[in-house]
């Protein structure tokens, strides 16, 4: 039983630097769990102090129920990937593997053997007597991945370790990656900057912003149910718009947003006069060249009027950049190019109101 | 049509001042080499052939007498395994000395504190040897600090002056050239990337045995590279032996000095400068192996 748990984590530096504030997690037996969030948003730094090379200022961290707040790296039983890699360059792949268990004291055959396994593991068995330089970026990952786990850590800790490789192997390896996590049934804490390797490998997911927490939840509620702006724009792309609850009737709220007006279903948390964000995925406005209706009021969706600024072909699908004709800009997405529109093209967007989100600012 | 025909001045360009710029710029390091190094280097050789006539003077000749001297004499040979040993442990004495200092500085987090140490060690090479040799002479005098502190400790029985002595040419010589040390070890041990360590220590290992399996072997290059500077810096050592020794305790460079100043007999002393030299080349080359050793090792 692998339990990561963090209660109330807070990192100070010297100069009063918050990194990390007061935060808290718990990581299941064998949970997949991804810290995602913006460069110096303190998830580094979180993970450092799960694997012991940070000490909290407060709060507790423990691994398997103990308190290991104090208790150095080497004796946390963690294995942990570097965004480097970090493979010892002196030292042949088999010795790299075998280190973990070299520095335990065990014996000579059952490492050969472990390294063996090992090796098998991550698909490459016939590096075994090479130096790391000679060694693939994807290789060198594979073999970190199999030292970081050959003396059977608690906790693995995976810090950017894809940031490396370029986007094809970073596709392949988020794949394998999770492949030998579910194997080992390891419990994994992996530290990202891309969303998309957030949603795509984890259990769970844990936003982070400015050294806190933003939300933690499954993959695909908080990419459909982001709890905060932050989450929205940083978690797959949102159109935000700002603005203020002018009615609420028969659970449709309407938000003045400037010259925009929008229409949206979320009137659970929200009262009349509140300041709210509305919030909506590029993929939910449905785009037409030909004008219907020119107020959508009618039947509850909001309804844009633009130009198209920029169009451009992703291979799977089309992104427009729309400025609309009260002086937004919107961004909205189709899988196929129905719509056939070109750039400086009259067009309009329709956005029905169960897909707006208002969240509180 | 004749687009294809090289203008007057491309042709200059091209073909006439390009090619000699070229090889103007290459031959720049070639002159310097050979006008600064090599031909003092083979004047010294040939100049070690030649006859001495007493008075300071020599002819031209071409003799191994000078050789045979050195190789058949006592004194002179008894010099050059006394240098060697007096290099041998200046350098080991830096290393081990030099090597946590640099891995301290090394290690501090705080890039102001790195300058403010290295600063600080690089600042006593600001003085020249002549004047720390003497700070060292009077510091080892009978009534001065060190020896009163080690009488009064009761390492020494009473003040006693500790200069000229083996051990005080030693410590002068130690502390002239442990900033040569340290500042090559330190760039060494910056090199070694800090997640290479803490990937040790991920695995299981503590402190000790990351230094052991991990800083050291990195450094190998380091510390061999420092070693062969320290050594062959000490085997050159004449200002010290003088201030702080005796004729005991003379290194061959003090010899030469003395075969040229004093004695007059400068093909000798430009013998025993080559067979120093030689030294200096066989070890450098020892240096070089091992540093190739690890080169080939790592790739």
């Amino acid at each position: 039983m692998s339990r990561v748990v963090l209660e109330g984590i807070t990192k100070r530096y010297p100069g009063d630097v918050e990194a990390v504030s007061g935060v808290s997690l718990v990581v299941d037996d064998g949970e997949f769990v991804t810290l995602v969030g913006p460069s110096g948003c303190g998830k580094t730094t979180t993970l450092r102090t799960i694997a012991g090379f940070e000490q909290p200022t407060e709060g507790f961290v423990g691994i398997n129920n103990n308190r290991v707040n104090t208790v150095p790296p080497d004796k946390r039983d963690i294995g942990m990937v570097f965004q480097d890699f970090a493979l010892f360059p002196h030292k042949t792949v088999a010795q790299n593997i075998g280190y973990g268990l070299q520095v335990r004291g065990y014996d000579s055959d059952r490492i050969d053997d472990r390294v063996n396994e090992m090796l098998e593991l991550v698909e490459l068995p016939k590096t075994r007597d090479r130096m790391p330089d000679q060694l693939s970026g994807g290789q060198q990952q594979r073999i970190a991945l199999a030292r970081a786990v050959a003396p059977e850590p608690d906790v693995l800790l995976l810090d950017e370790p894809l940031a490396s490789l370029d986007k094809k192997l970073r596709e392949t390896m988020q794949v394998e990656l999770r492949r030998i996590q579910r194997k080992l049934d390891i419990t994994t804490i992996l530290v990202t900057h891309n969303q998309k390797e957030a949603l795509t490998m984890s259990d769970r997911i844990v936003v982070m912003n400015d050294g806190d927490f933003e939300q933690i939840g499954a993959p695909e509620d908080v990419y459909s149910n982001p709890a905060t702006p932050f989450v929205a724009n940083f978690v797959g792309t949102a159109n935000i718009f700002s603005g203020t609850v002018s009615a609420i009737e028969d659970g449709l709220a309407t938000v003045d947003c400037g010259q925009a007006v929008m229409k949206s279903g979320d009137t659970e948390d929200v009262a009349l006069g509140d300041s709210v964000s509305a919030v909506f995925r590029p993929e939910h406005l449905s785009v037409d060249t030909r004008k219907t209706a020119a107020d959508g009021s009618g039947d509850g969706s909001t309804v844009f009027d633009g130009t198209v600024a920029v169009k451009r072909y992703t291979g799977d699908q089309i992104e427009y950049h729309v400025n609309t004709g009260t002086g937004d800009s919107v961004i909205a997405v189709e899988r196929v190019d129905e719509t056939n529109a070109g750039e400086d093209d009259d067009i309009q967007l329709r956005l029905s109101a169960t897909d707006c989100l208002l969240l509180a600012q | 049509m004749s687009t294809e025909e090289p203008t007057l001045g491309e042709s200059i360009i091209e073909n006439d001042i390009w090619p000699r710029t070229k090889y103007l710029i290459v031959s720049y390091p070639a002159a310097v080499l050979a006008l600064f190094f090599v031909l003092p280097l083979l004047l010294l050789v040939v100049v070690s052939t030649f006859e001495n006539i007493e008075g300071g003077f020599f002819q031209p000749a071409f003799t191994f007498e000078n050789y045979v001297r050195f190789f058949g004499s006592d004194l002179f040979q008894g010099r050059m395994i006394y240098t060697l040993r007096v290099a041998g442990l200046t350098t080991a004495s830096c290393l081990v000395i030099g090597y946590p200092l640099a891995y301290y500085i090394a290690s501090l987090d705080s890039e102001l504190w790195r300058r403010v140490y290295l600063s600080i060690i690089i600042s006593s090479l600001f003085l020249t040897f002549i004047i720390r040799a003497f700070a060292w002479q009077v510091l080892l005098s009978s009534d001065s600090i060190v020896p009163t502190v080690a009488s009064s400790l009761g390492i020494l029985e009473e003040p006693v002056a500790l200069v000229p002595s083996y051990m005080a040419l030693v410590v002068g010589m130690v502390y002239v050239f442990l900033p040569f040390m340290v500042l090559t070890l330190y760039t060494s041990i910056r090199e070694v990337d800090d997640s290479l360590q803490e990937a040790s220590r991920s695995l299981g290992a503590r402190p000790l045995t990351t230094f052991r399996n991990v800083t050291l072997p990195l450094t190998k290059g380091g510390i061999v590279s420092g070693s062969m500077l320290v050594f062959v810096l000490s085997l050159g050592v004449y200002v010290l032996p003088r201030i702080l020794g005796n004729p005991p305790q003379w290194t061959l460079a003090v010899l030469i000095g003395n075969q040229v100043g004093v004695e007059g007999n400068i093909p000798y002393g430009a013998t025993i400068s080559i067979v120093l030299l030689l030294v200096v080349g066989a070890i450098l080359a020892v240096g070089w192996y091992l540093l190739g050793g690890e080169r080939r090792a790592s790739i």
